[in-house]
Formats: C-alpha cells, sequence, structure tokens
C-alpha cells in the first residue's frame, strides 16, 4: 500500500521534473509552445474566477443531458429488456442508430434548435442515452430467471417487478453503462463548446488557442483533466455504493 | 375430506411441437390439507419441473391441478415457494427481502418482518445482504420469508440441497417446527433427493420414475410424530422402508442404463 504511493508520487514528480528541465531551466523547447509549469501554475490561480465560471456553464450541459439520458434509457431499457416483442421489434433500429458516432450530430443540431445550450444538451444527450439503453437492456436479460421466478411466486405487480426486481437486478450492467456515458458526455461537451460556445471548460480552451495563448491552452487542458478525474471518482464511489451488495464476504 | 391439492393426469413437454421432450407424463396425486409430501426422484425426473407447476410458473401440456378445488393459472400469495437458490434477492438485506414478501400480501411493517427472522434466529443478521450470509443462514431467511406470507401451501425445491449437514438436520427440525406452529394448518410439498430427508419429513413420500417422469409408488411413512433421527436409523422398519425406496430408485436406474446399453448395440 505504502510502496504503491510512492510509485505514484515517483511518478508524477519524474514527468514534472522533465517539464520543469525541458522548459524553465534550460529552455530547450520553444517557450511560445510550451509553457512552464510555474507559468501554468500562476494562470491557474490568475483565471480561477473564468474557470469557476466555466465549470459550472460546462456541468449544467453535462448535467442537463445526462439527467434527460437517465430519465428515459433506463425506463425504456428496462421495458424493451423485459418484452421480448418489444426487443425484437427495435432491435434493428438499436442496430443502425446505437452506432452513429454522436459527435456527427453537432452541425446539424445546431442549425435544428434554436439555441446553442438546447442544440449542446441535445447532443449530449443522444451520446449518453445509447451506452446506459443497451447496457439496461442488456442488464435485464442477465438478470437470473431464478430471482424473477422467486419474483413472481411472491406475486409481484408488474411495477413491483420492473422497479424493486429488474432494475436493481440490471444496476451492475447499467452503472457500466454508465460511465460509458459519462465519458462519452465529457467528450461531446468539450466537443460542441469548442464549436459553438461562449463559455465552458471547452470555449476556454479553443478561445486562447485562437489568440495563440498556448499557456492558457495547456492550462485548460489541464483543469478539464482534473474535473474529468473528479466526476469520475465521484461516480465510482456512488457506483459501488449503489452495488454494496454484491461485495460478498 | 375433499382433497387441498389435486393433480389429475398431469403431462408436462417442454419445446415446440416439432421437438418436444416429455418431462412428466401422467402424474395423478391428491394432497391433503395439513400433509407433508416428499417427492424422491432420480435426476431428471421432473420433480422441480412438479413444483413449477403447483407454482404456476409453468402450465401443464394436459392434465389439470387444481388448489381446493380451483385449476391453478399462475402464481399466487397462496403458494410460497423455497428454491435451492436463488429465493432471496441479493441487493435486499434478509430483513429487507421479508419486509418485500410481506408487502406484497399486505401492509407490513419491518418489526412484523423482524419477528419472522427471530423465528429462525437470525435477528442479528437482519442487516446482512445475501451474499454476506452462509448458504445454511440463507435458507433459513427463504424459509422465514416463506412462512411471513403465511400461505396454506409451501413448495420447497431441494431447499437444503446446497447446505452442509450440520445446518440440514438444524433446518429439517426448523421446518418441522415451523409447520405445526401458526394458526392455519399448513400444507408441504417437498423435493429431495436424499432418501432419509423425505422419511423424516414426509407422512408420504412419492417417488418418482426416470424421465419422463411418473409416479412410481407412493409410500406411506408409518412412524409417529415427533420422529426421533438416532431412534429412526435404528429402527428396522425404517431401515426396511428406506431399502425399499432405494431399490426402487436403482431398478430404475439400472433399467435406464441397460435401455442407453441396448440402443448403442452393444
Amino acid at each position: 500500500m505504502m510502496q504503491k504511493t510512492i510509485d505514484r508520487l515517483l511518478i508524477f514528480l519524474s514527468i514534472f521534473l522533465i517539464w520543469e528541465l525541458c522548459t524553465h531551466t534550460f529552455s530547450i523547447l520553444d517557450p511560445f509552445l510550451f509553457p512552464s509549469p510555474e507559468k501554468v501554475a500562476q494562470l491557474l490561480v490568475e483565471d480561477s474566477e473564468v474557470f469557476r465560471k466555466s465549470f459550472t456553464s460546462s456541468i449544467y450541459l453535462l448535467t442537463s443531458g445526462l439527467i434527460l439520458a437517465l430519465l428515459t434509457a433506463i425506463p425504456l431499457g428496462l421495458l424493451v429488456g423485459w418484452q421480448r416483442r418489444l426487443h425484437q421489434a427495435v432491435e434493428p433500429l438499436t442496430n443502425l442508430l446505437g452506432p452513429i458516432p454522436p459527435i456527427v450530430y453537432i452541425p446539424y443540431t445546431i442549425a435544428l434548435l434554436p439555441t446553442f445550450t438546447l442544440s449542446s444538451i441535445f447532443v449530449i444527450f443522444i451520446g449518453a442515452f445509447w451506452p446506459l439503453f443497451i447496457n439496461t437492456v442488456a442488464g435485464v436479460q442477465a438478470v437470473e430467471k431464478g430471482l424473477i421466478d422467486s419474483a413472481r411466486t411472491l406475486g409481484v405487480s408488474r411495477w413491483t417487478m420492473l422497479t424493486r426486481v429488474l432494475l436493481p437486478g440490471a444496476l451492475p450492467h447499467i452503472l457500466s453503462g454508465g460511465s460509458i456515458s459519462l465519458v462519452l458526455a465529457f467528450i461531446l461537451l468539450t466537443a460542441a463548446e469548442m464549436i459553438g460556445a461562449t463559455s465552458g471548460l471547452g470555449w476556454y480552451v479553443k478561445y486562447f488557442s485562437d489568440f495563440a495563448d498556448y499557456p492558457r491552452v495547456v492550462a485548460g487542458i489541464l483543469v478539464i483533466g482534473i474535473v474529468v478525474l473528479l466526476l469520475m471518482t465521484v461516480y465510482r464511489q456512488v457506483s459501488s455504493y449503489l452495488l454494496r451488495w454484491r461485495t460478498s464476504g | 375430506m375433499e382433497a387441498l391439492l389435486q393433480l389429475e393426469a398431469v403431462s408436462l413437454a417442454y419445446g415446440n411441437s416439432a421437438s418436444n421432450r416429455l418431462v412428466l407424463s401422467d402424474v395423478t396425486v391428491d394432497v391433503k390439507e395439513g400433509e407433508f409430501i416428499t417427492v424422491v426422484g432420480p435426476s431428471g425426473c421432473g420433480k422441480s419441473s412438479t413444483i413449477g407447476l403447483l407454482a404456476g410458473l409453468l402450465t401443464p401440456t394436459s392434465g389439470t391441478i387444481r388448489l381446493q378445488g380451483t385449476p391453478i393459472t399462475g402464481p399466487g400469495p397462496d403458494r410460497a415457494v423455497v428454491f435451492q437458490d436463488y429465493s432471496l434477492f441479493p441487493w435486499m438485506t434478509a430483513l429487507d427481502n421479508i419486509h418485500f414478501a410481506l408487502q406484497q400480501v399486505r401492509k407490513a411493517t419491518r418489526e412484523e418482518a423482524l419477528q419472522y427472522l427471530h423465528l429462525v434466529g437470525l435477528s442479528e443478521a437482519k442487516e446482512k445482504y445475501p451474499g454476506e450470509l452462509s448458504g445454511g443462514m440463507r435458507q433459513r431467511v427463504a424459509i422465514a420469508r416463506a412462512f411471513a406470507v403465511d400461505a396454506p401451501v409451501y413448495l420447497m425445491d431441494e431447499p437444503f440441497g446446497a447446505v452442509d449437514a450440520k445446518n440440514r438436520i438444524y433446518l429439517q427440525d426448523l421446518l418441522l417446527r415451523l409447520w405445526k406452529t401458526g394458526e392455519h394448518s399448513k400444507t408441504i410439498f417437498l423435493v429431495t433427493h436424499d432418501i432419509d430427508e423425505a422419511l423424516y419429513l414426509g407422512d408420504r413420500i412419492i417417488i418418482f420414475t426416470p424421465s419422463p417422469g411418473r409416479i412410481r409408488r407412493i409410500v406411506e411413512v408409518p412412524f409417529t410424530r415427533p420422529r426421533t433421527r438416532a431412534y429412526l436409523v435404528h429402527d428396522p422398519a425404517y431401515i426396511q422402508l428406506r431399502n425399499e425406496i432405494l431399490s426402487l430408485l436403482q431398478d430404475d436406474l439400472i433399467g435406464e442404463l441397460e435401455l442407453v446399453e441396448g440402443g448403442s448395440g452393444i
């Protein structure tokens, strides 16, 4: 445990050291394209208010799209996974629409929807929808038949079957689909922001690269990395809490 | 007195018309109210399918099954089922599993559910998930859940099949105790592959032939209750009955083996 921490610190330190040596100390790399760690750190502080605003704006788009996806993909996935006939009916459609890279929707939705906010939310929603939907369907189908029989012998209603048996039974699959959705949603968010936004983390990077302000670009990329890391950490915590029953003793 | 459960010429086949496999053939038996029926037979004889039919999870291909005179058309709260595995929902705690089952039949508090957990001596494990319990403990919770529902009929599909010998004895005695407690008389239909278990628990033993399952014989178990294991195993009548059932099962297996050998041309 201790060894692991030391190893990780060493990796971070050596990368930082190489960065520092190549930029600030020996100026091996072009300072115009490669800012020193000090410069980046200074910008992180200097622009902290801009970053805070960008973060808020990005999180708003991200959560709106994700919540929309959660509210539609999971109920639909439960129904489609449960009803064999429905599943057979929609499977070709899923196979056609599912694999379309959601990024290609961006120009079209910008033309289609009145505001940039709406079109980014829509693209994030589409991107997050499919992994969640497909995994919910698979999750329902993976629920042990014995558990479904057990529920049937208790005389559960359809609603109870869906919410108290199939939903928790499919949860391991749903959550692994959800982590794909989260990553995809973030990619789409930043892509959309780089195309048409006037705020947000993706906008920050794109905006300053237009001015060739590469120190700010690097700082922005770093912030995005940290935000994704934080989101994924929170997601993992929530997942393992929801699946706490799976830790068999 | 009219029988509580009536199976009348029940047959069950799996698959479609092109390729169907007969699992049960022409099973007819009447079960009286309050009776403890045990079922033994070689594996694949349709013992478990019988439970599925009685539970209403399967529909007979021909014949009828009646409970209190009414044909069984699906699962219902008048029959509680205990399976060998997968009775409990792994995402609910022991207490929640019982509470959930109770709520399907009536409004119930968690305190009420706890009483049933207490009945099987597991009140301290109420917040544990099934994955954190041993196989024996899981079956205790499953039995508690079944008795919480307070159904007139209990269907058990090898409930102690995956439990070690010591726990099995404990669970058998627990089951006998619960069978006789409560206001209503309870009828139990228990499938097992253990002849001693069938003899120790049952009023009557239904012996099945290998697939397709037919009733080979129904044996009355003459021993008075409460039965004592230590006493039974030394009773010549017990040993004789046990051997008789054993040889019935073995005859069928040998018959089946010869059939296969004959078919292969040896």
